[in-house]
Parts: structure tokens; sequence; C-alpha cells
């Protein structure tokens, strides 16, 4: 399939489809220095904005992926096509990725220039744990059939952090924050294995492809 | 009713509601009020003579203008302030005519003309400690200011509130907290005697339990119920069903206020079902004896169910206007903030759609906020019941064609795909 294709898939889902759930996003980016301080924050203060608030980010921008074609028909549409369905929702989820990235970098630079302690750990961390959200409600969604469900799964994921905290273990989102010390690689590792189970359900288990 | 028994049943045999109704069981009940309740978290047997029994909340003036006031002197020559006003950690560095507002509410208080000079001039300083190795930041030993010779209680809270409104908000010296951080004393064995009596006696055991269990069931229930009123009523128009239901000779009022209901019934059943399970477990505790066995129910009904009412009818509502995705976000952002304004301390407010009562006991402070409580709990039933009739008016348009879902980038073509 040539580039130019990809590129066009590229920009259309950029402009129709995703649009709304990146200004979102980046709405809710702007509001993190507006519900908390940026500077000269220590360590663990620091990951606040990044765990608690802004990973939320992952729940807005990859839980829609597959929203364009919930519905059935349209879904048939697109997958009369030649470039496979499954090819447009990774292509939308390595971009959007991107733009998580991009969002996490201007918060952390805005760390920086507040003086607080930073690490890479925070950034990488940061972006793990939003990761894992927006992989939480890609799963759920993809199982469920519907994006509510998705959001539900990674909104709710979210919330039982706050009230089980450390028992929820290698998975806690919060780590950086209350100084656990648990690598956030299970989260990322997670985060990829819940996208591959998501992809893989609606492959070979609804035969969506 | 068959209208009733159908829409009720729809929604019960539906996978949403079947994680709608997990998820309720779990995090309101299993992970909080049953964890609660484990032994060893709570001493449910009374309290013994010469225990500690912890700090409680005292009215002392003497103590509480001492405590703020050495406190709000201290954080201002360090000038760093902590500060929740959305329920997140905030650190405040003044500057300018806010520094100065607060220097003058500190010489009225203190009778310091330089407050800042005169402290670390006359002060020994108890503890020295660096923060960020920059200036090091020294902890005084600040004796008894005998703030109330030169101001009254009154004007003393009137300036630690104003205090807070300098800082923007969620301080420890806004009206909400002042008390339970700087007017703290060990509880006596008495104070401790006297919550136990009121818990068992007069509360029967399951009033003060009832009140831990809509506390948790409260905040929960000011969420999850979205998700299945954006599944369950945004499934019309997913089965391509919504242009043959506006064809039917059926009224719209009937319909959606009969969805209404099916929908806070259904809503109600797993907060009912843990009340009969959270019963179990305090009879597990105390025995089957002097309980009110009904008191879980009915608390459930005067503190769930106005929520339930609120948060059904304001999302079906939105639902006739705008795409369901929308609504969900829109609804967790309001809850996300909601939640985080209001502490489990907090006094209970006429518009707070969670109530938080945190604790099987302070009874009498529960009778003392009743009239509130009550005001409160009507004010979000009325709400609801208007919404749920407006969300009438709205489908009605929509069934003749008068209006369509609000896009949010009208100019942007999107798929049509519905949600």
């Amino acid at each position: 399939m040539k580039l130019s294709c990809y590129l066009s898939c590229l920009f259309i889902n950029l402009k129709r489809n995703s649009l709304p759930h990146i200004l979102a996003a980046a709405a809710l980016t702007a509001s993190v220095p507006l519900v908390f301080c940026l500077t000269s924050l220590t360590e663990p203060l620091a990951a606040q904005p990044l765990e608690m608030y802004l990973s939320l980010t992952g729940t807005l921008l990859l839980t829609p992926i597959f929203l364009p074609e919930q519905n059935a028909e349209i879904r048939d549409t697109v997958r009369m096509r030649k470039m496979s369905y499954l090819s447009v929702c990774a292509l939308r989820l390595v971009y959007l990725c991107i733009i998580l990235a991009v969002l996490y970098a201007v918060i952390t630079a805005a760390l920086v220039i507040g003086e607080s302690r930073i690490t890479p750990e925070h950034f990488w961390g940061g972006i793990s744990t939003a990761l894992f959200l927006g992989a939480a409600g890609v799963l759920g969604a993809a199982l469920g059939g519907n994006t509510i469900i998705g959001y539900m799964a990674s909104m709710l994921y979210y919330v039982v952090n706050f009230s089980l905290k450390t028992r929820l273990g290698v998975f806690f989102l919060f780590g950086l924050s209350c100084e656990t010390g648990v690598s956030k690689l299970w989260l990322l590792g997670s985060a990829a294995a819940m996208i591959a189970a998501a992809f893989g359900c609606l492959k070979y288990i609804r035969r969506i492809d | 009713m068959m209208l009733f028994r159908k829409e009720f049943k729809r929604i019960v045999c539906s996978g949403v509601y079947v994680l709608f109704f997990a998820a309720e069981f779990f995090f309101a009940f299993y992970t909080q009020f049953w964890n609660d309740m484990s032994l060893g978290w709570n001493s449910y047997a009374p309290p013994e003579p010469g225990g500690d029994y912890g700090m409680t909340v005292v009215d002392d003036p003497e103590l509480l203008t001492q405590n703020a006031t050495a406190d709000l002197l201290q954080n201002f020559i360090s000038n760093n302030f902590t500060t929740y006003p959305l329920g997140f950690i905030h650190k405040v560095h003044l500057k300018g005519t806010a520094k100065e507002k607060l220097r003058m509410i500190l010489q009225m208080l203190t009778g310091f003309d330089d407050p800042e000079t005169y402290v670390k001039e006359h002060f020994e300083s108890k503890t020295l400690y660096y923060d960020f190795d920059t200036e090091p930041t020294y902890e005084y030993q600040i004796p008894e200011l005998n703030v109330l010779s030169r101001v009254s209680i009154e004007d003393f809270r009137a300036l630690m509130t104003e205090a807070d409104k300098i800082l923007g908000g969620g301080s420890f010296y806004s009206p909400e907290e002042i008390d339970s951080t700087f007017c703290l004393a060990p509880a006596s064995y008495e104070d401790v005697l006297s919550e136990y009596n009121a818990l068992v006696n007069d509360d029967k055991i399951t009033n003060g339990y009832a009140r831990l269990f809509c506390d948790y069931h409260g905040i929960f229930m000011a969420l999850l119920p979205v998700f299945l009123i954006a599944v369950y009523l945004s499934e019309d128009r997913r089965s391509k069903m919504e242009q043959i239901i506006y064809s039917r000779s059926i009224s719209s009022a009937k319909l959606m206020l009969t969805r209404f209901a099916a929908l806070v019934c259904a809503m109600m059943l797993p907060v009912l079902s843990t009340a009969v399970l959270a019963n179990v477990r305090v009879m597990q505790v105390y025995g089957v004896s002097g309980l009110d066995y009904f008191a879980m129910f009915k608390y459930s009904l005067i503190w769930i169910l106005p929520t339930v009412i609120a948060v059904t009818g304001a999302d079906m509502l939105l639902m006739g206007f705008l795409h369901p995705v929308v609504v969900v976000v829109g609804q967790f952002v309001f809850w996300f903030f909601s939640t985080n304004l209001v502490s489990p301390t907090s006094p209970i407010g006429l518009f707070h759609l969670t109530i938080r009562h945190n604790t099987c006991y302070g009874r009498q402070e529960f009778i003392d906020n009743l009239p509130i409580f009550t005001e409160n709990r009507l004010l979000f039933t009325a709400l609801g019941i208007l919404c749920a009739l407006a969300s009438v008016y709205v489908w009605k348009c929509r069934r003749e064609g008068k209006l369509r879902e609000i896009k949010l980038l009208p100019k942007l073509p999107v798929h049509q795909s519905e949600a």
C-alpha cells in the first residue's frame, strides 16, 4: 500500500475523527496549571500532576479509537477497503500516542521551567500511566463493543486507585507520587498487552479486521 | 405498568447493567464499607477507661486562635503555604498586594508592627531544614500570642476566612477546615463513651453504620449511573429503532418518564442489595439484638435515592442534546471536581451532590445538620425530576424533527456513526 494512502488516512483521521478528542485532551493539559502548582515541587509532588491528572489524557485520546466505526454498517463499509480496518485503528493508536507524548512533554517542560525536581522517570512514568488507562479503555471498548464501556473501564480503574492504592501492587497508577518504588514498566507492558488483546479480540473473536 | 416492567427487564438484563451492578458492589461496598468493618479497624467493644482515644475537635477559642495564628505566622515567614483548592496539593508563594494584605491580617492578630522581623528577632528557631537548597527555612517557637485580647473570636474567623481567600481557597484557614486542623485535643473517655452509647442506644447501631454505608455509596452513585444511561438511551439509535419508536402512538411523557422510573429503580437495586449484606455484616459484629433492621434501607432511600434521581434526570436531559461520549466525559469531570471539593469532614452544603459523613458515630452532628441535609436532598430530587420532565420535552421535539443533536464542532464533517 502506498505511503500516500497512509498519509491520506492519517490526515483524514486527524481532522475528522480524532480532533474533538485531541482538543479535549489539550484542554485538560491546559488546565493542569490551574489545578496544580508547577513550581518548586519535590519529586513526589512533581509526579502528582503527571500521574493523577494528566494521565486522563490517555482515557480521552485512546479509548475512542474504535468510535468512528462503532456503527456496524459504517464498519462494514470501511472493511471493504483494501486497507484493513485494524491497520487504520493501529495508525490512530500510533499518532495518538505521539500526541500524548507531546502533551506530557509540555507539562514536563513547565515543571522544569518552574524549577521542580523532575527526572526522566517522571516523563516516562507519566506516559506509562496514561497509556495504561487508555489501553484499559481500548480493551473495554473492544470487549464490550461500545466505547462507553471503554470509558467506564478506564475511568473506574482510575477512581479505584484512590481507594485501593498500594493494594493494586504493580498496577497502582500513582507509584511515583506515593514513592512506592515500583517500576512503571509493569504499566507499560500491561498497556501493550491490553492493546494487543483488544486487537486480538476484534480480529479473532469478533472477526472484524 | 407493563411498559415499566418491559423497560426494567431490558435494563437489568443488559450487559452494561451487570457491569454497573458489579462496579457498585465492588467499589462502594466491598472495598469501602466491608473493608472498614473488618475486625481490627474499628473497636466494637465499649471503650475502656485510661485508653488512648485519639484526637477530637473541641470548642476552645484560645487553642484555635493560638494554633491557627502561629501556623499562619510561620508560613508567612517562610512564604510557603500549602492549599488544596481542588483537592490536589498546591504550594502558594505570595507577593505584592496579596502578601501585604496577609501582613495586615497578622498585624491585627499578633499586634506586631512587622510580624516577620519581630519573630526572627525575638523568637528562637525550633528546627532548621532546607527546602530545595535555597534559603534555609526555620521553624520558630512561637509563644502565647493572646490573640483574643486584640480581636473577638468572630472577627478572628472572619480574618482567617479572608486569609484563605488571599491564598486562593482550599487552605487550612477556611471555615470548613480551621476547627478540625487547629482546634484538636485528646478525646476524653467520657466523650468516647458518650459517642458509643449514642451509637448503641440512640442509633441502634445500624443507623450509625447506615450513614457510613450511604457516605460510600453516595460517592459512586454520583458517577456510575451515567454509563448505564448513556448505553441504554443510545441503544434505540444504535439498533435503528428510533424512527419506529417515534412513529408509535405512545406519548413522549409516558415513554420517557417510564424509562426514567425504570432506570432509577434499576440503579437502586445494587444499593438495596448491599444494604442487606451490610445488615448481615453489622449483625456478625454486634449480634442480632438491639438493631434497627430497616436503617440501611431508610437511609438509602433518603440519602442515595435523591442523588440517583438527580444524576439520572440530568443525564437523560443532556443525552437529548449531546453525544453520549460528551455526556460521559462531562459527568466524570463534574463528579471529579465536586468530589474533590468536598472532604470527608466537610459540613453539608446545600449544593453538595455528594454528602459526606465518613464515620458511624457523629449522630448529634448529623441531627444538627438535618435541616440542611433535608433541603439538599429535596433540592436534588426536585432538580432530577425537573430535568426528567425537560428531557420529555426534548425527546418530543426530536420526535417531531424539531431538534437535532448539538455538534460541538459543527463545521467538522464527521462519520454519522452513533454511539
